[in-house]
């Protein structure tokens, strides 16, 4: 009898824990947990800088790291984070997922990195293998987008995850043609030049990242919110019209400390390079920065249906920034 | 009429093996549905979403073509790896030197957390097939160099001594008594080197190069369709059980045949 009871409680105990989604930790008025798929590094310093603004001004502020992106998102969607960074668009479609869009924090900047050698020119890869992150991923829509636009057919897409691993292999020579992001191909020129060299990338305007949350996250945490995008807009502007903000304000508050020497070395030209290829988002991207995901995920295979009959509303709430923008700017 | 109330009580129904492995089975399978339908995350699928899916990318030809790239890298690192690692293994049973030489290296390995290793596998065999079968190697090899060291380090001491008392030779000795004798472990050790070979190709292709059948699982979890993505994983699973299970058969067949089911 003694053990069945005993057996009953295990049971029970084991049911709770398999039920336990939420930690408890969301109704915390003033306080903000980010979930970031991604590590440290000067990409996320100006995010930091955002967030330690908002930390000023009386908002605590938790970062959860996670190992990547799609983690994040399960953060989001299961409580344990309210805002999320990424490009959630199949997971808002696929899951029904009560998620929504509130800002553009970056566009796409992809570079087409390629032996100079062998593939002086697009033409040239026609028929070639060429190298993306994953299938489904921006980077093959980018491949989609190049063979369209060029009008010619890669031989074969391959798949190698993380921009740095597929930056090591073009110069071990285990891949020949790629696409990077700005602190990869700066290294992959500085590291080998005169070997590689970037083919013409088609405009993109589609989001790279955008700031993301439970709708019902958003509704309560209005004051939050404005207080977030205030911070992230102010930050993104003033890198804009002077990329050496992300210099001073790094060292004003202290962050990134132990950055490695030649990581620091990297800091500032990244940023440059940054608002000169309009990396940037600095008004949120709003309805048009939607309608182009629409077009750009779709070509990925992220999102189904006609891109023209996609509603804003269901992926994006626009308020918030448009509230945010209408303070910085009257 | 007494006989066949004594067949039908549950009690007797309930032990037999069968019957209570089935039962096992539907009850995991009962409380996945009921997870699913609770739900508790948006992103965990009920089991009857996950059979349509698992059914759907079966008839697709989906698990056939990620199996067929799996498949590559797992069965030439397995079959290098049963030629060597057992060969390893013998020699260190034979010889204390190779043992106190080989042992330790085997024994760290086994110990070590294999998934934060992988991802160093990049930087001396790169991102292609060499890279995966060498995660699979680097998996299946403990387990296989040492279950045939020990089965060769405890060969029966008194078949050796019977084996030296009718003067047989160390050649003789080693292949008519030794071998023999270790061949239960040495298949024991290759069944489960297996199993840990399938993990390191799944771990290589979630971590290195997305191919195969890592990849049906980040890409359906990019897109989100967590049905497609836990057959994925259910498939991952079935195909462990049944190849382990059939390799055990055959090993209780080939060296146990006294543990065959009469």
């Amino acid at each position: 009898m003694k053990t069945r009871f005993l057996a009953a409680v295990a049971a029970l105990t084991l049911l709770l824990a398999a039920c336990g989604g939420d930690d408890g930790g969301g109704d915390d008025a003033d306080k903000i947990r980010v979930a970031l798929g991604d590590i440290e590094s000067v990409e996320t310093l100006a995010l930091f800088i955002a967030l330690e603004r908002v930390r000023d001004e009386g908002i605590d502020v938790e970062l959860i790291e996670l190992a990547d992106e799609d983690l994040a998102n399960q953060a989001v969607v299961g409580g344990q984070a309210d805002v999320g960074l990424g490009a959630p668009y199949a997971l808002i479609q696929g899951s029904g997922a009560p998620l929504r869009i509130f800002c553009q924090l970056s566009a796409a900047r992809f570079f087409p990195v390629v032996d100079k050698a062998t593939y002086p020119d697009w033409a040239s890869l026609d028929g070639e293998t060429f190298t993306v992150h994953s299938r489904g991923s921006t980077t093959e829509a980018l491949a989609t987008i190049v063979e369209e636009e060029e009008g010619i057919e890669f031989g074969d897409i391959s798949y190698v995850s993380g921009a740095e691993v597929r930056a090591t292999a073009l110069l071990r020579g285990n891949v020949k043609a790629t696409v990077l992001d700005i602190p990869n191909t700066n290294y992959v020129m500085d590291q080998s030049p005169g070997t590689f060299h970037v083919l013409e990338t088609p405009e993109l305007d589609a989001s790279d990242e955008v700031l993301f949350a439970n709708t019902d996250w958003l509704e309560a945490n209005g004051d939050n919110v404005q207080v977030l995008l205030e911070q992230v807009l102010t930050v993104w502007r003033n890198i804009a019209e002077d990329p050496n903000f992300v210099v001073e304000e790094r060292e004003r508050l202290g962050l990134l400390e132990d950055l490695p020497e030649d990581l620091e070395a990297e800091l500032l030209p990244y940023y440059q390079q940054g608002v000169e290829e309009e990396l940037f988002t600095t008004d949120c991207g709003g309805e048009e920065a939607a309608k182009a995901d629409f077009e750009f995920y779709g070509a990925a295979g992220q999102l189904e249906g006609d891109p023209a009959s996609l509603k804003v509303e269901d992926f994006w709430t626009l308020e918030p920034s448009q509230a945010v923008l209408e303070g910085l700017e009257g | 009429m007494s006989v066949t109330q004594t067949a039908l009580r549950p009690t007797r129904v309930l032990a037999r093996p069968w019957v209570l492995r089935v039962l096992s089975i539907l009850v995991v399978l009962c409380l996945w549905e009921w997870a699913g339908r609770v739900p508790v995350s948006i992103a965990f699928p009920t089991f009857t979403d996950t059979l349509a899916a698992f059914v759907d990318m079966l008839a697709d030809g989906t698990f056939a073509s990620a199996y067929a790239e799996t498949l590559g890298p797992l069965l030439v690192g397995v079959g290098l790896t049963a030629v060597g690692g057992v060969l390893a293994g013998v020699v260190m049973g034979l010889s204390p030197r190779a043992q106190w030489f080989g042992l330790p290296v085997f024994i760290v390995l086994q110990a070590a957390p294999s998934a934060a290793i992988i991802p160093l596998i990049t930087f001396v065999y790169g991102i292609g097939f060499a890279a995966k079968v060498f995660a699979v190697v680097l998996l299946s090899a403990p387990v296989i160099v040492l279950n045939s060291y020990r089965g060769v380090a405890n060969a029966p001491r008194s078949l050796i001594e019977m084996g030296d008392s009718f003067q047989a030779n160390t050649r003789q000795r080693v292949w008519k008594i030794v071998i023999p004798a270790a061949s239960g472990l040495i298949f024991a050790g290759l069944r489960l080197g297996l199993a840990q070979g399938f993990t390191g190709a799944i771990l290589a292709e979630l971590i290195i190069t997305p191919t195969g059948v890592g990849d049906l699982i980040t890409y359906y979890r990019s897109l989100a369709d967590y049905p497609r993505m836990f057959a994925a994983i259910l498939s991952i699973i079935i195909f462990a059980s049944v190849s382990i299970t059939l390799l055990q058969r055959l090993e209780l067949r080939l060296f146990r045949p006294e543990m065959r089911p009469s």
